[in-house]
């Protein structure tokens, strides 16, 4: 039963990075913005960090995959057969929990099409987004340090480079003797005091970031949007998207939760900002919306994923400083030498508390129990490190998110159902790479390390998969993709979709430094262009 | 499950108490985890976890095991504990995860570890720990290393030598 219906200019399903973005970009042009988010607020103090018992709560109540939490009514069920679905659903989406890696992605990334077809093309190219990189930088005050001759040249960070701890050394050392690539990460965390918000202060902690050093964007952009005249809901699930006639969407109905009941909100143009999961899910179940192409939850991608953790002899507090230390683009580029096509790159990690590392942190590496307890924590306590291999896997129509035939949740609407594979070019990837976190491990002079290779014991691999992406890509024609290079849905004129699902590849670093760029850039264009949105019937452009 | 009495609790106490100081016994400067009063904590984890029974699960599976665990002696123990951590896999993760995060969150733990001469603080998001800021003289690389493709030389590779590829060309 409808009680209540209300008319936007712009309705936005979804409050996580892109969505608080693009609230903030068009509110600011005056326009009327609704936006609509499931679940609520996330209180500073209701994070983990300030409990005593913060390493366990992050293993569960907070822990990021919505199949392990404890059940959070604000999350909606996922069915997986292989990946950790990481995600939070609130407002300010998943930065509640996430590293805040900054790197952008490289110039081949948008041109994998051109390089060797088995991926398209995007519809843009590097020098298409890099003016939206540098917004985004300047609204989250991204730290780093300038210069690094493996990407292309970019104005200095609006805050500089992070403490090089001594974790991040060690790694340098090793990376210099073997003649590799590695260069400080740029980070979603400010150096120095930054638009109201704290330095960050080394607490270590970095699974989000009450104080909001690390770019919450329930701290950072969403005052600024709400400010702007965006207008929030909280609790309000949507469970459809309406179009009319003409192919138009019309609005969306949303149960608010905390009533039961169901509203209608009607608008010129709707934006949905609801991840790589959440996206194709409200689509399809909004009677198979925008999906003419059949590429609505297909070619998901996670990216190849393994990882090493090493201990070295020397102390090094592992456990204090930002988490990500630094980079290496190394084989980032494709090498057909190595035996597959595309590159990766390396994430080099700090480690988390004293109980984390006794209980095995990146890998299933602990401390034995009994009589040897002591003494193994005694040697490795704040030694180790880790290190992530991280890679651009390639698309596969089957890996593909899907709506279950006989589960619905709370409110009706079928459960997503996920699943995905590696293929062959992927393993192969992920085996080089494993072999090349060993040449570092023995470069580092490790007493000790140790592969993981997110392999379970039937031999699925089980990535936790934060990075949900491509299930509705963005390309050059409506016959292989979902959106247009605006983000502008192919058979939908007035419904742009900004979140990760429209990342035509993954490329080889965390995705939200690209899906956030795209999302300002996608807001600008419905800003710019919003009278015409209003009433056309047609996408305006390939 | 009804009332607990008397005699059940002190049994089961009396086993978790048995059960965390066969996983983290004393030390030296380390206390056995029931002196840091993990015993108690791992019987909430525990509770939360599993409900209401838990720990009667736990004490099932400890006897099918051949415990309980208070009349053995120490190498008895361990073997118990272990045909535990063989048949029951989920449990005993479960346990330990518990108990070792319990024990390295507990108040009394902390000086032992701050005594291996590394900083620690076990709430460490009020004060933070204190890291030298980044030197651009000392710390920027100097090695000059890395390239990237720039988008007009993006070039086709030749993959004809990758036979895993042969099926997927042209499924873009």
């Amino acid at each position: 039963m409808a009680a209540r219906n209300d008319h936007a200019d712009v309705l936005i399903i979804g409050s996580g990075a892109t969505g608080s973005l693009a609230s903030l970009v068009l509110a600011e042009a005056g326009l009327h913005v609704i936006c609509l988010e499931q679940g609520g607020w996330v209180e500073p103090r209701e994070h983990p960090h300030y409990r005593p018992d913060w390493q366990w709560d992050r293993r569960t109540r907070w822990n990021a995959d919505v199949n392990v939490r404890r059940p959070n009514a604000d999350d909606f069920p996922v069915n997986s057969d292989s990946s950790q679905v990481l995600m939070w659903n609130g407002v300010g989406g998943s930065t509640n929990v996430y590293g805040a890696l900054w790197p952008r992605y490289r110039p081949s990334d948008f041109r994998k099409g051109t390089e060797h077809g088995l991926q398209p093309d995007w519809p843009i190219t590097y020098e298409d987004i890099a003016p939206y990189y540098e917004k985004a930088d300047a609204l989250i005050g991204v730290s780093g340090l300038e210069g690094d001759p493996a990407m292309p040249a970019h104005p200095a960070y609006p805050t500089g480079p992070l403490p090089m701890g001594a974790p991040a050394r060690k790694m340098a050392e090793a990376f210099d003797k073997l003649g590799w690539h590695w260069w400080p990460v740029p980070a979603g965390v400010i150096s120095s005091d930054y638009d109201g918000r704290p330095a960050c202060n080394g607490c270590g902690i970095c699974t989000g970031c009450p104080r909001g050093s690390m770019s919450k964007f329930s701290l950072s952009v969403w005052p600024r949007a709400l400010e702007a005249g965006t207008e929030l809901r909280t609790y309000a699930r949507v469970i459809r998207i309406e179009k009319d006639r003409s192919g138009r969407a019309t609005g969306a109905i949303y149960v608010d939760r905390n009533t039961g009941r169901q509203h209608k909100v009607t608008a010129d143009v709707v934006v949905l900002a609801a991840n790589g999961v959440g996206t194709p899910r409200l689509l399809l179940a909004s009677d198979n919306l925008a999906n003419s192409s059949d590429q609505v939850g297909r070619n998901l991608l996670h990216h190849t994923l393994v990882a090493c953790e090493m201990w070295v002899d020397e102390p090094l507090a592992s456990h204090t400083g930002y988490v990500a230390a630094l980079i290496s683009r190394e084989f980032a580029e494709t090498d057909t030498s190595r035996g597959f096509v595309n590159g990766f790159n390396f994430n080099c990690v700090t480690t988390g508390g004293a109980g984390e590392q006794a209980n095995g942190h990146m890998t299933q590496a602990r401390a034995p129990w009994g009589k040897g307890h002591h003494q193994w924590f005694r040697r490795h306590f704040g030694r180790n490190f880790g290190i992530f291999g991280i890679g651009d896997d390639l698309p596969n129509p089957d890996n593909r998110v899907t709506l279950s035939a006989t589960q619905r949740d709370a409110d009706g609407v079928p459960v997503a159902e996920l699943h995905y594979r590696p293929g062959e070019n992927d393993m192969k990837m992920m085996k080089f790479m494993s072999d090349r976190l060993v040449d570092i491990a023995k470069a580092t002079g490790a007493f000790e390390y140790k592969l993981q290779d997110y392999m379970d014991e039937h031999g699925i691999y089980r990535t936790p998969a934060w990075h949900l992406l491509g299930t509705a890509r963005m390309g050059k024609s409506p016959d292989m993709s979902v959106v247009n290079k605006h983000q502008q849905c192919w058979d939908v004129p007035n419904l742009f979709i900004i979140d990760g699902s429209v990342l035509t590849t993954g490329g080889v670093v965390n995705p939200t430094p690209t899906v956030t760029a795209l999302a300002i850039r996608a807001a600008e264009h419905i800003r710019d262009n919003f009278r015409e949105l209003a009433k056309t019937t047609r996408p305006m452009a390939a | 499950m009804g009332v607990v009495g008397v005699s059940e609790a002190i049994r089961l106490s009396t086993m978790l108490r048995d059960l965390v100081d066969v996983l983290i016994p004393g030390e030296d400067d380390w206390p056995s985890a029931s002196l840091a009063g993990v015993n108690g904590i791992l019987g909430m984890r525990l509770l939360e976890e599993l409900g209401e029974d838990a720990l009667l699960q736990v004490e099932q599976a400890l006897e099918a095991c051949g415990g309980p665990l208070g009349p053995l002696d120490e190498d008895q123990r361990t073997s118990v504990v272990a045909k535990l951590e063989a048949s029951q896999p989920r449990l005993f993760t479960l346990i330990r995860t518990a108990t070792y995060l319990g024990y390295y969150e507990s108040p009394g733990v902390i000086p032992a570890i701050r005594a291996l001469g590394q900083p620690y603080d076990p709430v460490p998001i009020f004060k933070g720990y204190r890291l030298e800021p980044f030197d651009r003289e000392r710390d920027r690389p100097k090695h000059n290393r890395g390239f990237y493709i720039p988008t007009d030389e993006v070039k086709p590779v030749d993959i004809s030598g990758l036979d895993h590829l042969g099926e997927r060309h042209g499924r873009a």
